[in-house]
């Protein structure tokens, strides 16, 4: 079967909730061992959801703007299951879904989108490195369609996200000829933050529907994780650099 | 929330069990065949379509050592009574299509030409027409077959990073790839409402065994040549190879599965990252704008 990840190792970054907890429950779905990394105490609940389905989890408190917690997650995923197959930064600030205007905007609140997107990734990639050589593994990083679009109400989530994708090519291409491959994914889940928009106003998810031409909202681990565990799998060994669209189809330009 | 047909967990995620699949240009010896083989290994039933008695029989070869249920049939899929007959045929044996994978397409070596080439408008027309009908036509009929007993079903079209690029001296054949990959959004929205997915995947340099095949068929981006002395990929591509036609079949066989129950209209390229390199590398494979020696001979070496 070519999307099993029985036997790899799976780090993810935000999998306290969200699509972050959605590409952890996937992959501990199809056989991997998932370290599951989040800023607060959260991530022990997704852990705990793994193991009581069977699966292999553990959960890591790790703040990825910290270079020396994102070592720490890495040497106990080493020392839990020996090797770091596949690393997912998906963690964005608690900031992120806050809707802002540029001309209210601070720059506090610029420092706290890029510290855990930007410098997240940044320390992730170059702390998981090494171990995906030696695993010839992949590193797969979170953009959105808000970083390929543009929103008008989160100008600097698209920023931060947008940059994922320059990264995601970059890395690539530096680290093709290791045989360590890097993609992104672009998912429209349903999310906490979308869930609390649509009970503040029921008419926002039926016209979000109506411009999905799959006619719903994708689910974080059923629809987005699956498409994460296929990025770390055996069967995507030809793609590098590339961004998963994972959105019903309400997006489908890069 | 999946409103994709659900598997239980003991058939796997890419499983496609019983799911009656077709495969349109099925004995090309390439992607075609190794998707057979793929969807076969994942439990489907394969339905096969292939143009030749030659075709056929590597289809049949690559069918009969695998588990599962299958027909090989004969089809022109670029004519609708014949391709539906042929999934007519099929659904008697099998019931609704749940899916196909369009491999269809290419260029004969008299297609090469360029621009400037006196016959340019009708290799053009002959080459759009082979690379876009068939797509349109089996698309219609799974997705007629699947809306007809109101199941779901995911079709993928194979198109190529030259319709997404540039096809040099191939101009009808990277047009219609680059029709292929709109094509294939038109119909993911249009279809979409009644769960019927449509992705595609655009394909770099894959290295297929050669099979002499007068006829259209295979990618006109498949590498044939063999992989002794130095491997003209190495510099092209990051990974630093060609790919194998098993990596697009699993990447088709990911997109057929409930794993990309929310992946719609999308093409996803799977080329190694060819695509992603940038034009101003020199002989090197260096940016042109790193000068300083000690950091090119440390890139070099890394």
């Amino acid at each position: 079967m070519t999307a099993t990840l029985d036997g790899r190792v799976v780090l993810v970054t935000g999998a306290g909730g969200g699509v972050g907890r959605g590409i952890a429950l996937a992959c501990g779905a199809v056989g991997a061992s998932v370290v599951v990394s989040a800023r607060g105490e959260s991530g022990t609940e997704t852990a705990d959801d793994i193991t009581r389905r069977g699966g292999e989890a553990i959960a890591v408190r790790c703040d990825v703007t910290d270079r020396a917690d994102v070592d720490r997650t890495l040497d106990a995923a080493v020392a839990a299951y020996g090797r770091v197959d596949a690393v997912f930064h998906n963690a964005t600030s608690r900031a992120s879904s806050q809707p802002h205007l540029l001309e209210d905007a601070d720059l506090a609140l610029w420092e706290e989108h890029a510290s855990v997107s930007l410098r997240g990734s940044f320390h992730c990639a170059q702390a998981a490195h090494p171990h995906l050589v030696r695993s010839q593994g992949s590193l797969i990083l979170l953009t959105s369609p808000a970083g390929i679009e543009g929103s008008e109400s989160l100008p600097f989530y698209s920023v931060v996200k947008a940059s994922q994708r320059g990264f995601t090519k970059s890395l690539a291409l530096e680290w093709g000829p290791d045989g360590v491959r890097v993609n992104a994914i672009a998912p429209l889940a349903v999310t906490d933050a979308l869930h609390r928009a649509f009970e503040a106003d029921p008419t926002l998810e039926t016209s979000l529907r109506a411009k999905i031409p799959l006619g719903r909202l994708g689910d974080s681990e059923d629809d987005i994780g699956t498409v994460a565990a296929f990025l770390a799998s055996d069967g995507a060994s030809y793609m590098t650099g590339q961004t998963l669209i994972v959105s019903g189809g309400r997006f489908t330009l890069l | 929330m999946s409103t994709g047909p659900s598997n239980g967990p003991s058939t796997g995620p890419t499983s496609l069990d019983g799911k009656a699949i077709v495969v349109a240009g099925a004995g090309g010896g390439g992607i075609g065949t190794a998707t057979c083989r793929a969807l076969a290994a994942a439990g489907a039933s394969v339905v096969a379509l292939d143009l030749t008695e030659q075709g056929r029989q590597i289809a049949r070869a690559a069918l009969d050592d695998s588990p599962g249920e299958h027909l090989v049939l004969p089809a022109d899929v670029t004519d609708e009574t014949s391709t539906g007959a042929a999934i007519d045929t099929a659904g008697e044996r099998f019931g609704p299509m749940r899916g196909a994978v369009s491999v269809v397409g290419g260029m004969r070596a008299e297609h090469w030409a360029p621009l400037d080439d006196p016959d340019a408008v009708r290799i053009l027309d002959d080459v759009v027409r082979f690379n876009l009908v068939p797509p349109l036509v089996v698309g219609r009929a799974v997705a007629a077959s699947a809306r007809a007993h109101g199941v779901t079903a995911s079709i993928v079209q194979v198109a190529s990073v030259g319709g997404l690029l540039s096809m040099p001296f191939g101009a009808g054949y990277g047009a219609a790839k680059a029709a292929l990959v709109n094509l294939t959004r038109t119909m993911a929205i249009e279809w979409g409402r009644s769960g019927i997915r449509v992705n595609a995947v655009a394909p770099g340099s894959i290295r297929v065994d050669r099979i002499g095949r007068p006829r259209f068929d295979g990618d006109a981006t498949a590498d044939t040549r063999p992989d002794e002395d130095v491997d003209p990929a190495r510099a092209a591509v990051p990974l630093g190879r060609r790919g194998e036609a098993d990596e697009i079949a699993s990447v088709a066989l990911f997109l057929l599965s409930d794993m990309a129950s929310y992946v719609n209209g999308h093409t996803l390229v799977v080329d190694g990252g060819s695509s992603i390199v940038p034009p101003y590398n020199d002989a090197d494979d260096l940016p042109v704008f790193v000068t300083d020696p000690a950091l090119r001979a440390r890139l070099a070496t890394s």
